[in-house]
């Protein structure tokens, strides 16, 4: 139960190039913040520096006011749940688990009850004499949860710890994590790719690329009001017009048309996008773009067009009542208060 | 494929097993209990002989501290070797192949070289002056051990460098972060995980050590000699034939049982670790 | 952590690195040696021992009979093993590990037994000459080797390739010669040479069952040491090293460095 607070965090293996520029982040007292971006943006090195497993080239981790950057993993008193589980083969569920309480020389009594009431609130009381390789996917899981959580860590770290389960189990067990995490109220760092899982279950997200933290925002923040294109590709957004000039306060130029928003114009904007459900289907009309469908999935819900229209090829949701065919015409306008101007 | 033609294929291994190993084993076992006063009494008679005793004694002694050398220089060696980056570790690996390639009457002249009296060894320690008078090397026990040593630590390394690759980083890491040095590691998460290889390799040497002939002939000449070489004697040299078969069964018996010992412990393990 | 930067896993590892490599080291160096028996560090140097090696008949020869014998055990061993391998691991045989167990005994009699329970079966018993003893006696010790590594890769083959190949209208034993054999043409060169080095380095067999007539390389370097301590087994010995060595790199070509590697869990 602490904060933790990272400090201009660089890391360059041997002479290659640097994997985190100048990373800082602030977590506050019982959140659960995830890390997000695609791989190779940095966010399990990050993880594993706050660890101790890695060795930060500069910068300075703090737990609370305690500066850890120096500090051996052994002595760091943090907790790790790894993509892999990394259950020990040769311990039983319980010894597995009890594994961080004997190091730390807790009494064999104390030793007992704590394990047995994690098994307990992770629903393991019946595999305690199982071994690892015994168990289903989804019970490894709750083990290597058990086994962090079980020693109090200051910190909880979870790299990628969903990654491995189907689609089904993966719900239910984001789920129980978060539940624990409030319960415990354990300040937790969650490494994900998965976009859906992080905002399911975070306070706040920090999503990176190219060992930069990109944005660092609640999860709605990041979902209504992306900062970059980088974040807005992540999280969803299909469409990215490029802005050629502002045509007058509330209007940009794209192309040859002019886009109307409903935030006041900016010098320095670069792209406009809207994601593909928020582009309005309507009549023919004036002020109505049309474009000619090149493209058409179904997504269960809807049908998903590539358009060819005036502002280049854009993907557009249309209702699953009324399909329109390859090489038709579609109509649309692009609602004001849904485009969304990005600096870069 | 009718049934005779499914045999036929069988029909040349099985009858060269039978006839060319088996029987000729049998040749030379039946008569160790038909030519004594009673089954026994060649057996008994070898194993109340204070020099035989002696000659089983020095044989287990050898290959048990073989073994037990072998796994301590080829556990962290094989650690260190499969830590390596891919293209060292097939470097390395070839290094440790060549010698098990290498005859055995090569890898053992090598020692004789360093153990003679005046071999590299004793002229390095009065070079040194910390010896005064040549020490007696070779044609001792310890001649014999260091020999096999040389001989079986290849194999070891190889064994277990195969197991240590297949070790999973993150479950060292893991025990890490719940508070374990290196050396705690060591002992409470990658021996035990290892524990079924180091039998594995435990038996190749203990086997190979027990029944080797090659280095105990020439590093331990004929004072000290072990069960092999006391067959091709009791054989060869002196022609007691049914008394070179005696120590070929009791050699026979005693390296299956240990054998069987040490296979028993290893399944016993691969059950608690391999239930997937 | 315990990675390759670990010092106290570094010091171990380079010292017996070393002592594996160093010991073969100092014979290449004795055997370049002017002094008549063998010293180290060495006064001069010459390369008299290696001609004195073509002095000795018992090594030529020596090396003949053994380099005949190793090729003709290992190829023996792959005919008689390969088809019992195939039967074992395609046909539903009754009693398979019966049969897998007998076929791997030879492993389990200590070698120098084989070859005393071969010399009174086969020459004294049976007054079989000393040469083709000499190749049973060695045709026994690289059977398991044909048995282990054969089996192991059959397994791995999809028997639906066999399959699909009688489908499209290929008898057994052609599509035996066709299909199966290219797919378990590694650990057959594996075995192979396997087979052949153990067999040309093999002393326990060949020594009872070889005499004044029917030398092998290893046993009459054994009793030339008997009697002599000069470079000229030095010299011999370099030679068997570069032979070695041929025989990994001709491994490395035909089966890459991978099987290297896993080769020697099996020797």
């Amino acid at each position: 139960m602490a904060r933790l607070t990272l400090e201009n965090l660089a890391m360059t293996y041997g002479h290659g190039d640097p994997v985190l520029h100048d990373l800082s982040l602030a977590v506050a007292d019982g959140q659960l913040v995830s890390l997000l971006g695609p791989s190779g943006s940095g966010k399990t090195t990050t993880l594993r520096i706050i660890a101790g497993l890695l060795q930060q080239t500069s910068g300075t981790i703090k737990v609370d006011d305690d500066d850890i950057s120096r500090v051996p993993v052994y002595k760091r008193g943090l907790s790790m749940v790894f993509q892999s589980y990394a259950l020990f083969p040769h311990l039983t569920v319980f010894a597995n688990v009890a594994y961080g309480l004997k190091r730390q020389r807790i009494s064999k009594a104390e030793t007992t009850q704590r394990v047995t009431a994690m098994l307990a609130t992770t629903g393991l009381n019946d595999l305690a004499e199982r071994y690892p390789q015994e168990l289903s996917g989804g019970q490894q899981q709750r083990v290597a949860l058990a086994r962090a959580l079980v020693v109090d860590p200051r910190l909880l770290l979870l790299d990628e710890p969903l990654s491995n389960l189907d689609a089904k189990l993966r719900v239910s067990m984001r789920e129980e994590i978060r539940r624990l995490q409030l319960q415990l109220h354990t300040t937790t760092i969650f490494v994900t790719h998965d976009q859906e899982e992080c905002f399911a279950i975070s306070d706040k997200v920090a999503v990176l690329n190219q060992g930069k933290i990109e944005q660092y925002a609640a999860p709605e923040e990041i979902y209504h009001h992306p900062a970059t294109e980088f974040v807005a590709r992540f999280i969803g957004f299909e469409n990215f017009l490029p802005v050629n000039g502002t045509v007058a306060d509330h209007a940009y130029r794209v192309g040859d048309q002019t886009v109307r928003v409903n935030v006041a114009t900016d010098g320095a904007a670069k792209v406009l996008t809207i994601r593909p459900n928020q582009i309005r289907l309507v009549p023919e009309g004036p002020e109505v773009l049309s474009g000619q469908v090149t493209i058409r999935t179904y997504l269960g819900s809807a049908y998903r067009y590539t358009v060819d229209s005036p502002l280049g090829a854009l993907q557009i949701d249309g209702p699953t009542e009324a399909p329109v065919a390859v090489g038709a015409p579609l109509h649309f306008t692009l609602p004001a208060e849904h485009l969304l101007p990005l600096e870069a | 494929m009718s049934k005779a033609n499914r045999f036929f294929l069988l029909i040349p291994a099985t009858l060269g097993i039978l006839v060319f190993a088996l029987f000729p084993l049998l040749q030379i076992a039946i008569p160790t209990v038909t030519s004594g006063a009673n089954p026994i009494a060649l057996y008994s008679q070898f194993l109340q002989s204070h020099y035989d005793l002696q000659v089983i004694f020095r044989t287990l002694t050898i290959a048990v501290i073989t073994t037990l050398v072998t796994v301590l220089l080829g556990l962290p060696t094989a650690l260190w070797i499969s830590r390596q980056t891919t293209a060292w570790r097939q470097v390395l690996s070839v290094i440790i192949l060549f010698p098990i390639l290498t005859n055995a009457v090569v890898r053992n002249f090598a020692w004789i070289i360093i153990l003679g009296k005046n071999g590299v060894l004793n002229n390095l320690l009065q070079g040194l002056h910390l010896i005064s008078a040549p020490l007696t090397l070779l044609y001792t026990d310890s001649a014999i051990v260091i020999g096999s040593v040389y001989l079986f630590l290849p194999i070891m390394i190889t064994t277990l460098v195969d197991s240590a690759n297949g070790l999973n980083p993150e479950i060292e890491e893991a025990a890490a972060v719940l508070g374990s040095r290196p050396f705690t590691v060591l002992r409470e998460i990658i021996l035990p995980q290892m524990a079924p290889a180091i039998l594995t390799g435990a038996i190749l040497v203990f086997a190979g050590a027990m029944t080797a002939y090659t280095t105990p002939q020439l590093l331990g000449g004929n004072r000290h000699l072990v069960m092999s070489t006391l067959i091709y004697q009791q054989a060869m040299t002196l022609g007691n034939w049914t008394t070179a078969s005696v120590v070929a069964i009791v050699l026979i018996g005693l390296s299956l049982l240990v054998l069987g010992l040490l296979r028993w412990y290893t399944g016993r393990l691969d059950r608690r670790v391999q239930h997937a | 952590m315990l990675d390759r930067h670990n010092r106290v896993l570094q010091i171990i590892g380079v010292i017996v690195l070393a002592l594996l490599i160093l010991p073969l080291g100092i014979v290449v160096v004795t055997s370049f040696g002017t002094e008549a028996t063998i010293s180290f560090p060495i006064k001069g140097f010459t390369l008299a021992w290696y001609a004195n090696i073509w002095t000795q008949p018992a090594f030529v020869s020596g090396f003949q009979s053994s380099l005949t014998i190793a090729l003709l055990a290992s190829l023996l061993a792959l005919l008689i093993g390969v088809p019992a391998v195939y039967a074992l691991t395609r046909f539903n045989i009754p009693k398979q590990g019966w049969f897998q167990t007998l076929f791997l005994s030879p492993t389990l009699i200590p070698e120098i037994v084989i070859g005393f329970a071969l010399y009174q079966t086969l020459v004294i018993s049976w007054r079989l000459p000393l040469w083709p003893s000499l190749l049973i006696g060695h045709l026994l010790l690289c059977l398991p080797y044909v048995i282990r590594l054969v089996t192991s890769s059959m397994l791995h083959l999809d028997p639906h390739i066999e399959e699909a190949a009688w489908t499209l209208g290929t008898s057994r034993p052609h599509a035996f010669f066709t299909i199966v054999l290219p797919n378990i043409r590694t650990s057959i060169v594996a075995a192979f040479m396997l087979c052949f080095i153990n067999s040309f380095n093999n002393i326990p067999i060949s020594l009872f069952l070889n005499g004044p007539s029917q030398n092998m390389l290893p046993t009459a370097i054994l009793n030339y040491l008997q009697n002599n301590y000069d470079p000229t087994v030095s010299a011999l010995s370099v030679l068997l090293m570069l032979f070695t060595a041929a025989l990994m790199i001709l491994m490395e070509r035909l089966l890459g460095v991978g099987a290297l590697t896993t080769t020697g869990t099996n020797a």
